[in-house]
């Protein structure tokens, strides 16, 4: 099994680079080889405090662990480093006090697999999600599946996040689901703003797999301009915007 | 649509308080208490604060997504910060965080979950001392919040309008309040109307009440006043209060009869707000 694997990545409009709270594992473009691999998509929560720091110890934790690992030992590992790294930090009160309520992020966690039935190469996938950061499984231009949310209104500001803290993650639901992949596939882990305009596209009768299929090629735009041009349209919200793109060579 | 506007850095967001410091806030709370509603007020104070300061509140510091204010009304009308901030209306929400009066060391006790109580050092910073001196000049606060906020929506005319927040024992003593009330209420931004919400704090013993969409059970007329002058609750806002669990239905206002008012400043959208963060 082959993959191309690109990562799109823009701060909200008005922050700093450093700031940028999504986070993505590969975080950059590769071309992969193999029968197994592992990615993910992590929203780090604006109303939380070391927000991107959780969102990349999630997505780098999942993605280094064993394939059977569960996301929740991911979560309790990621926890207990995000908590000895802001543990050893002096803060101002407010920064003590915000830390002390934990950091949240939205998670998409996908695992691809190939093997051999019938002396034919399958490509399975299994995904994890918790909270608004979507998988969009597309062939041509059929969706096959979008997962955790189907359609834009599902999605608000007051999702339910994994945490750094035991207790808010007992109201969590993982999500989970699995399916089939075919060649020229496009497996796309989206946060939540590009998920969201994503899906109202599809909804409204529009075609936004081919701007995504055609990013950054001779064919397309920058990611950049598109994310800008959509946002000052009014379509996408303007949020820290990741969009990873797998096609199955 | 209105009460829609992003609150951003670029774009920020205002709140200005209005504590009511005159003589009979020396009262106590209810019937039989012996705490003085000026202590009750001070503390609900500091605490929307807090809250606000903890809401903006990230790894490099505070992020300026307010600009804060609040008036003090008694033997006069004036700022009602303490230390570095004395004397200043409106200020960026990193200022009121770097410059609390003072950070007081308190211990909290809460429930473990097994059936003990853990104690808890806390730090609580303070702005805002008690104060009960003098009437209750409610009409020239309205008229200075007024001055205060037309210049601010006429240089924020994109943002979301501003919230006051009016917290009193209810009985003006210089006039009428509803003619001002009104006034301040029909300033605006391009996003809305400005939103008054008045909590009352009471003598009165009666249940608690949040945002009511009548005056029914409303037990004076201090209180049936207050319910009259205060806005209504934005649809957004009634529908983050009902996700909270708090009565919030068509037309409830942003009214609070012996209750608190921290729950508004959760719902103004800032960003993501994890439904699982208590």
């Amino acid at each position: 099994m082959e993959l191309d694997v690109e990562i799109f990545a823009l701060p909200k409009l008005g922050a700093d680079a450093e700031e940028y709270e999504d986070a993505a594992s590969p975080s950059g473009r590769c071309h992969c080889s193999g029968s197994h691999f592992t990615f993910a998509v992590a929203d780090g929560a604006t109303e939380a405090s070391f927000s991107g720091l959780w969102a990349r110890l999630l997505v780098e934790g999942y993605t280094s662990e064993c394939a059977n690992a569960s996301l929740m030992d991911v979560v309790t590992r990621a926890a207990e480093s995000w908590t000895a790294s802001v543990g050893a930090r002096v803060l101002p009160w407010y920064a003590e006090q915000k830390a002390a309520s934990g950091a949240f992020a939205a998670f998409l966690g996908v695992k691809v697999d190939a093997f051999v039935q019938d002396e034919h190469e399958l490509v399975s996938y299994s995904a994890d999600a918790v909270g608004d950061c979507c998988l969009i499984h597309m062939r041509g231009g059929t969706l096959i599946a979008a997962f955790p949310l189907t359609r834009s209104e599902e999605f608000n500001s007051t999702p339910s996040l994994l945490a750094t803290r035991v207790e808010p993650n007992c109201d969590v639901e993982i999500h989970r689901t699995s399916g089939f992949c075919n060649e020229d596939d496009m497996l796309l882990l989206m946060s939540d703003a590009i998920a969201r305009w994503f899906l109202a596209e599809l909804e409204s009768g529009g075609q936004p797999w081919e701007q995504i299929r055609d990013l950054e090629t001779s064919d397309g735009v920058l990611f950049q301009d598109l994310v800008c041009e959509l946002r000052s349209s009014n379509v996408l919200k303007n949020d820290d915007t990741t969009l990873m793109r797998i096609t199955i060579c | 649509m209105a009460y829609s506007a992003e609150i951003s850095r670029a774009n920020p967001g205002c709140f200005l308080f209005l504590i009511d410091q005159s003589g009979s806030m020396s009262d106590p709370f209810g019937s039989g208490g012996t705490r003085r509603k000026a202590d009750g007020l001070a503390d609900a104070t500091n605490k929307l604060l807090q809250t606000l300061v903890l809401k903006c509140a990230k790894e490099e510091g505070i992020r300026d997504y307010f600009q804060v204010g609040v008036l003090g009304y008694g033997n006069s009308v004036g700022s009602a910060f303490g230390g570095a901030l004395a004397g200043r209306d409106l200020v960026m929400v990193s200022e009121i965080g770097n410059n609390p009066a003072r950070v007081e060391d308190r211990t909290r006790e809460r429930e473990d979950g097994v059936g003990g109580i853990l104690r808890e050092q806390i730090k609580l910073p303070v702005w805002v001392d008690p104060v009960a001196s003098g009437g209750t000049p409610m009409c020239a606060a309205f008229s200075r919040a007024k001055d205060i906020l037309t210049s601010w929506v006429q240089q924020n005319s994109a943002s979301y309008p501003p919230v006051v927040i009016n917290i009193t024992d209810g009985e003006a003593t210089d006039g009428d309040p509803v003619a001002g009330a009104e006034t301040l209420r029909g300033l605006y931004t391009n996003d809305g109307q400005v939103l008054l919400l008045n909590a009352h704090l009471s003598s009165n013993p009666s249940t608690p009440t949040i945002f009511p969409n009548s005056d029914a059970t409303l037990p004076d007329q201090f209180a049936r006043t207050l319910f009259k002058m205060s806005s209504e609750l934005t649809p957004a806002m009634r529908t983050a209060a009902q996700s909270e669990g708090l009565p919030a239905s068509e037309g409830a206002k942003g009214f609070v009869f012996n209750g608190d008012l921290v729950s508004i400043i959760k719902f103004l959208d800032i960003g993501t707000r994890p439904s699982n963060l208590r």
